[in-house]
């Protein structure tokens, strides 16, 4: 067992990790993925665009594990295509 | 009415009749739990009931390893092993102390065999677990509906309302079982009310710095059950 930390970066807003998390190195990985995707559900919907990073540094403050969710999404402007549908 | 300073400082056995409390008094021991002290486990016996005086017991559901949450808090307002007064001898979830607390403790045969004696302690100790399971569906609410940072506020403050003095020690660790999420989520959390100037979070404490703002960022997930439970538990008690 080591400690870890998890530094987040939710769409620009950065939470570093000062306290550490004691795991395995096997499941660092698994810790980081869910806990990216149980935070991901929540920052969304908000908006268009959200980059959710999460970095794992070690005891010596090396970076072991980087991972990122992008959520994009592309569009016509549906309000407008909805109006067109109905007026013409 | 008993003499106020022969009354042990547990909210419920306070609320218990004379007659009901007397069936208990004699059989009471007064106990000191170490944190993580383990007074229940799933599908064992309960063999003692405790009634808090500081401190808190949870409740803890668990589907394997670290897929646990938390799923009732215990404190000076009620007691462990509410399946007894159900008519229940073992326990569904595991029970154990999460913040170190001092307690009256009671065998769970004494207990049974008080509430075969008396006509009202059962009644009465029924309003209590029910109070406790409107806590729990709130609970199941939050966990569902509430973001972390919601549900973070939440806790905080049932536990302040548990727990003497405004700083809370707890690890981030034991906190992502408290909120059933994982470690980074509790992180950004309390960042995020740390920011907000609702509390100061150092190395394994929280301290409480804005009640009322907690209580708005709760978002009503907060307060009814509290509500309830004095209702229910206190409101008889006083009204007869």
């Amino acid at each position: 067992m080591a400690i870890y930390y998890f530094d987040i970066d939710d769409n620009g807003s950065v939470f570093p990790d000062e306290v550490g998390t004691e795991c395995t190195g096997l499941d660092v990985k698994r810790e980081a993925i869910s806990a990216l995707v149980g935070m991901i559900g929540e920052s969304l919907p908000d908006g268009d665009h959200h980059r959710l990073e999460i970095k794992v540094r070690n005891d010596s403050g090396n970076v072991v594990l980087r991972l990122a969710l992008n959520f994009d999404v592309e569009s016509d402007d549906l309000s407008d295509m909805h109006r067109t549908q109905r007026y013409s | 009415m008993v003499a106020k300073g022969a009354r042990p400082r547990n909210r419920l056995l306070e609320a218990l009749s004379r007659e009901d409390f007397k069936l208990f008094e004699p059989h009471l021991d007064e106990v000191f739990l170490e944190l993580r002290a383990r007074l229940e486990t799933a599908g064992g016996p309960i063999e003692s009931v405790y009634f808090p005086v500081s401190g808190l017991a949870s409740m803890v559901a668990n589907k394997g390893p670290n897929l646990d949450a938390e799923v009732g808090i215990i404190g000076h307002e009620g007691m462990t092993g509410s399946a007894l007064v159900m008519g229940d001898d073992r326990a569904i979830h595991d029970c154990y102390i999460q913040m170190t607390c001092e307690a009256f403790r009671v065998d769970a045969e004494t207990f049974v065999s008080a509430l075969r004696r008396s006509k009202t302690l059962r009644p009465f100790l029924l309003r209590y677990v029910h109070a406790f399971h409107i806590q729990t569906s709130y609970t199941a609410l939050v966990n569902a509906r509430s973001k972390t940072d919601e549900r973070l506020a939440r806790w905080l403050l049932m536990c302040d309302d548990r727990v003497v003095g405004n700083r809370l020690f707890i690890t981030h660790d034991f906190l992502a079982v408290m909120l059933g999420v994982r470690r980074p989520g509790v992180t950004v959390a309390i960042q995020l009310l740390e920011s907000d100037g609702l509390i100061q979070s150092r190395r394994g404490q929280i301290i409480i710095r804005d009640r009322a703002g907690l209580i708005e960022l709760a978002n009503g997930s907060y307060g009814v059950p509290e509500a309830e439970y004095e209702r229910l538990v206190l409101a008889p008690a006083h009204a007869s």
